[in-house]
């Protein structure tokens, strides 16, 4: 297994406005109202919409390649849990760190401080080059 | 409309369905909105993972409103760009009730051209 040694990696914030998860709904199909109706959201135990957890993953992805390269980012596997809702209008942040097994460790961070998404991305060789 | 798929449906091992799909270029668009800052990036990433939730939404269906996607595993071999094809395919890999809450995980397989795409895993707390 490859290992990947680099510095932590932090992005900018990016605020997942309603503009972007009609977007992402449009791209993905998920027209699930928890995501675009604050109506029939404010009667689930959410209260207001969430973001759909996967508009940020693939942010955080694609972060993850740029981080270690392509070669490196298509032999590698990512796992993750969704740990807590990132709503509407939020501002989110990726950081990604090295850990003492060769992988790096994946967050989506909520303003609050909270992790809303967290895992590991194992890269499968020796290729990668951050 | 068929009936929606409740946890009874699911059986292991089994193929839930496939789908022939094509990245549009109105995925081109609407990936523009959805991450503007991409700036001159190519957001091939975004597509890949947008069009995997497509190929869900599109295949495991209707489904109960309420479900929540609480983790995903995945392999990403190719990226994705508008005008690629690609095959979906989806199965039950694993199902079980932990404290009386049903979960379900499901195998999503994207290929194209015989090339894989996309090899996730999704796990669900699955509403009915």
């Amino acid at each position: 297994m490859g290992e990947i040694m680099a510095p932590r990696h932090v992005t900018d914030w990016v605020r997942v406005d309603r503009s972007r998860t009609e977007a992402y709904a449009a791209l993905t199909g998920d027209m699930n109202p928890i995501h675009l109706d604050p109506d029939f959201a404010a009667t689930t135990a959410m209260g207001r919409p969430i973001a759909h957890g996967t508009l940020s993953l693939a942010r955080a992805l694609s972060e993850l390649r740029r981080f270690v390269g392509e070669t490196a980012f298509l032999a590698g596997r990512a796992e993750v849990r969704f740990l807590k809702p990132i709503f509407v209008g939020d501002a989110v942040r990726v950081v990604l760190e090295p850990d003492a097994a060769g992988a790096l460790r994946l967050t989506v961070e909520r303003e609050d401080g909270e992790a809303a998404i967290a895992g590991s991305f194992t890269p499968d060789s020796d290729k990668a080059q951050p | 409309m068929s009936k929606v798929l409740t946890f009874d449906d699911f059986q292991v091992g089994h193929e839930i369905g496939t789908r022939e799909m094509v990245v549009t270029d109105d995925a081109r668009d609407h990936l523009g909105k959805a991450f503007p800052d991409m700036g001159d990036f190519d957001g091939r990433v975004e597509m890949t993972i947008g069009m995997m939730m497509r190929a869900y939404i599109s295949i495991i269906s209707p489904r109960p409103p309420g479900n929540i996607h609480a983790g995903q595993s995945l392999t990403v071999g190719r990226l994705l760009a508008p005008g690629d094809r690609f095959m979906a395919r989806a199965r039950c890999i694993a199902k079980e009730r932990k404290k009386g809450r049903p979960w379900v995980t499901f195998g999503l397989t994207l290929t194209s051209d015989s090339e894989m795409v996309v090899e996730g895993e999704m796990s669900f707390l699955w509403a009915k």
